[in-house]
């Protein structure tokens, strides 16, 4: 059955029939040809949404978009200017250390390039900044988001890998971290060469305490998130319930920029996210179904490991397959599709499942700013104006620092696993 | 936004179909309209019963039992929903290269055999859900006493919806409409 | 034909090994009409999904669990009445007489045919910080429970807080604190590791569980008499290996749990099953023959 699923399942997918679309009619042939009864795939698209961890998902993408709808953006520009504002290049520094920030509260890299490029693209291109660069800064720093707790990426790796989602979240402030220091090092150095220009906050410290005061409240999200993960307070899915009932507290409370059209409006869109993103995972259901009827994933590893003779080699052949897939495939679709997968050959070679989630989703963020399909690079490219090659030129520095931070997280157990 | 209000045809329509067109805007907008009603009512109810049952466990020290078992049922219909919303403003996750390099009359070609593709695959899936939906019946949640066919029939909304809104795509996109033409934040979710 | 054998358990649990038996009886005495093809591990779908994919006809035969059957069947939720059986064999002896025909006649009018009982094993009460010998030790307490209404009145009869929890998220809450503690069979206990965040294992044997075999009607009604015949003779054969090795499962699990650090204690069964009649009462209401009978095949 496997063979003419993939088939189907590639030929439809280029034809530009929706993913999930494609997954199922590939399934649909391959059980229709074996003679197996097609009831299965009700059965099977229905399973994921049996699940109570699942409903973590709606949640953390209600919460950011709650938080995300109201005054909280400004505010968090403004903090972020004074702190790094007053270096060459200051206003791509502060794309950085936003993305950084809104990482905290957001777990998807989209509405991060949304949101601060709508804010800050169009200052820097008055201030001097060549449109490709900016749309450059802005499609890779958006993708620390998925890094920073919460990440639906991690939350969605989580449940096909088993491993605990709360470890997941801990071992990607780190990565995040060091993917935002690196690129402020990367914007640094083109800032220089090109002299961009310094942007302080006008009106000093008195301008700053007024903004980070306002901000905090947002700021604290991702500590009250992985304080009540890590301490027991509640599992994943209560704190995701939690951040929402949070979310309404400080926009309701702090910012007074709550109405009933902004939360219909942030339910609806969290329903349109969490359809989209659901069915491709309901639909790999099935696949699943078909490849374990046929033990594809077992053989693949044992194929792998025939092929590859030291760990090593396996780890870079995952990263590989990966920066290829990601070029194609969006962030969610990838990690559903590779990994099951991954996992099990994963675990035949005695990697930390911790540590694939987080080079799964270090490696497939990158997929987001590469061509052909890059989310960020055409939603940032779009607000700039530039073209895609453009941009695609002046994200080459950034593209190294990805892949460094890659290299370390693959084969540097340390730092993802406490 | 509705699908129907934020996309003009490039062309005017072509004069037979024209008719046809009104209707299926506005039964398009219908169907939107009733993801979005679905969505806002299993997300606050889903939200107000977690929310009511962790302050209830930490306060009280005893939670309500069938907060856990509630998403059985709308979880389905949330994503149910949010699918039919997704596929109205032909948002749904698609690697859109080759559609993205053609144009004109070719494009339009491809869109159609995609709508097309859409439509079978729905409703194979549609009719091949039946004897899980028979057997769904049978079927009773523990705590909440709900009928498991509740939550099953989610699937047999989304695959219709999405096989009529195929339908309609492929009504406008005879009439010369161009209905991929859209926003990339809307079609991806990373 | 193919017939897809599907259950929920891992190698190494006695279900596991009990239907790789059942495959090998079955197509023995179904003289190579049948090959069996048996999908462990839950990945034909957890124990609700594989009674509707074999009512449905996706899958032949589901190796399930008392609390999924007992969203089809509420009957048979009530061989997990609190205290009922006082060890295995009188659970046995139940199940293979009367009131197993019984609930076979109810699967039936649901599209499923009971093949016969295996064994899940009786269920223990394991806690954080210290052992619950007596009802009073138990009231009070913050108890992870499956979602299953039966379990969750005798705790609440005893004074606990159930609070019903996927299976998948219980280790992080049980270690993150969100629970007191948490009931299972000790094989369950066991592999996933419970022991070591809940080391104090009382064994209350509060409730007992059964396997239910199950066959898609629609499946079974086509098969003649004589495969018929081979399908239930096969999951007697396994099942009476089945049992065995549950019994004897409970009785390896314990040194090997106590090597881990974990505390066994007893609990006061009558004081336990004063406390708990007003469960029995509360069926009674609406099952008040079944429930009279398995008093009285159980001698309370
Ligand atoms: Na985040
Ligand atoms: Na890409």
């Amino acid at each position: 059955m496997t063979t003419p699923l993939v088939w189907i399942f590639f030929g439809l997918m280029v034809l530009s029939v929706p993913i999930a679309h494609a997954m199922l009619g590939g399934v649909a042939a391959a059980l229709w040809l074996d003679g197996k009864p097609m009831a299965v795939i009700a059965q099977r698209l229905y399973t994921p949404t049996q699940s109570f961890p699942m409903l973590a998902i709606p949640f953390f993408i209600l919460a950011g978009n709650l938080m995300m709808s109201g005054k909280f953006g400004v505010y968090l520009v403004n903090t972020a200017r004074f702190v790094v504002g007053n270096f060459k290049g200051g206003l791509g520094q502060v794309s950085v250390i936003g993305s950084v920030m809104f990482g905290g509260v957001s777990g998807s890299a989209v509405a991060d390039a949304t949101a601060l490029g709508n804010a800050l693209i169009p200052v820097q291109k008055a201030e001097g900044y060549p449109a490709g660069f900016s749309a450059a800064i802005n499609s890779a720093s958006s993708t620390v988001s998925v890094l920073i707790p919460p990440s639906i990426p991690l939350i969605l790796y989580g449940l096909v890998s088993g491993v605990s989602i709360v470890d997941l979240f801990v071992a990607g402030i780190l990565p995040g971290v060091m993917l935002g220091l690196g690129m402020c090092i990367a914007v640094a150095v083109v800032a220089h060469m090109r002299n961009l220009p310094r942007s302080p906050l006008a009106g000093g410290f008195t301008a700053f305490r007024s903004q980070i005061l306002a901000a905090i409240p947002a700021l604290l999200m991702p500590v009250f998130v992985i304080g009540t993960l890590r301490f027991g307070i509640a599992t994943p899915t209560e704190v995701s319930v939690m951040a929402v009932a949070y979310a309404l507290l400080v926009s309701g409370l702090v910012y007074r920029d709550l109405t009933f059209g902004g939360i219909w409006e942030a339910a609806v869109d969290t329903g349109r996210m969490t359809g989209a993103v659901m069915i491709i995972i309901m639909a790999s259901s099935t696949i699943q179904w078909v490849l374990t009827a046929e033990r594809v994933p077992q053989e693949l590893a044992e194929w792998v490991q025939a092929a590859f003779a030291e760990p090593w080699m396996v780890i870079l052949a995952l990263n590989i397959v990966m920066l290829i897939v990601g070029a194609f495939l969006d962030l969610p679709a990838a990690v559903l599709l590779l990994g099951p997968l991954f996992v099990t050959i994963g675990q035949a070679i005695g990697l930390d499942l911790v540590q694939l989630g987080l080079m799964m989703v270090v490696n497939l963020a990158i997929g987001l700013y590469t061509p052909p399909v890059g989310t960020t690079l055409f939603i940032s490219s779009a607000i700039s104006g530039a073209s895609i090659g453009a941009t695609v030129r002046a994200l080459l520095p950034f593209y190294g620092v990805a892949i460094v931070v890659l290299l370390l997280i693959s084969y540097v157990p340390a730092l993802t696993i406490y | 936004m509705a699908a129907g209000d934020n996309k003009s045809p490039q062309t005017g329509g072509k004069g037979r179909l024209r008719p046809f067109l009104g209707p299926v805007r506005g039964a398009t907008n219908l169907l939107d309209w009733s993801g979005r009603i679905i969505v806002f009512a299993c997300l606050t109810s889903m939200f107000a019963a977690l929310l009511v049952n962790v302050v209830l466990r930490y306060a009280f020290g005893a939670g309500i039992a069938w907060a856990y078992e509630i998403h059985a049922i709308l979880l389905p219909w949330l994503v149910a929903g949010g699918l039919v919303i997704a596929s109205a403003r032909a948002g749904n996750i698609s690697v859109t290269i080759l559609s993205d390099v053609l144009s004109g009359r070719r494009r339009l070609v491809l869109n159609f055999m995609v709508q097309a593709t859409i439509f079978v695959i729905s409703v194979s899936i549609l009719w091949s859900s039946q004897p899980i939906l028979k057997a769904s019946q049978f079927q009773t949640l523990s705590t909440l006493g709900i009928k498991q066919v509740w939550g099953y029939s989610s699937i047999a909304f989304a695959f219709g919806a999405m096989a009529l809104l195929a339908v309609f795509g492929l009504l406008r996109t005879l009439s010369g409409e161009d209905i991929t033409d859209r926003d990339p934040a809307l079609a991806s979710l990373s | 034909d193919e017939v897809i054998f599907a259950h929920g358990s891992n190698p190494g649990n006695p279900r596991f090994v009990a239907a790789e038996k059942w495959a090998e009886s079955f197509a023995e005495c179904s003289g190579g009409a049948h090959s069996v093809n048996v999908a462990p591990s839950a990945t034909m779908g957890d124990d609700a999904e594989m009674l509707t994919s074999a009512t449905a006809g996706v899958i032949q035969v589901t190796a399930n669990s008392q609390g999924a059957m007992s969203q089809i069947v509420p009957e048979i939720g009530l061989l997990g009445l609190p205290f009922l059986f006082e060890d295995l064999p009188t659970a046995w002896a139940v199940l293979d007489g009367e009131v197993g025909d019984m609930i076979d006649q109810r699967a039936q009018n649901a599209g499923l045919k009971v093949l016969g009982f295996w064994d899940n094993g009786i269920r223990h009460v394991t806690h954080t910080d210290k052992a619950v010998a007596t009802p009073g030790d138990i009231a009070g307490m913050q108890i992870r429970t499956p979602p299953d209404q039966m379990t969750v009145d005798i705790f609440e009869a005893l004074g606990a807080a159930p609070a019903p929890l996927a299976w998948s998220e219980l280790p992080s809450a049980l270690q993150s604190g969100v629970f007191d503690g948490q009931e299972n069979p000790l094989v369950n206990i066991f592999s996933a590791n419970l022991h070591e965040i809940t080391p104090y294992i009382t064994l209350t044997g509060h409730q007992y569980q059964a396997t239910p075999v199950v066959a898609g009607m629609v499946w079974w009604s086509g098969l003649d008499v004589a495969t018929q015949q081979c399908a239930l003779d096969a999951t007697a054969k396994a099942g009476e290996m089945q049992r065995q090795l549950v019994l004897e499962s409970d009785e390896d699990l314990r040194p090997k749990m106590e090597e881990a650090g974990a505390q066994f204690a007893e609990a006061d069964r009558a004081a336990f099953q004063e406390a708990t009649q007003s469960v029995y009462d509360k069926y009674a209401e609406t099952y008040p023959e079944l429930v009279q009978a398995l008093r009285d095949a159980a001698g309370l």
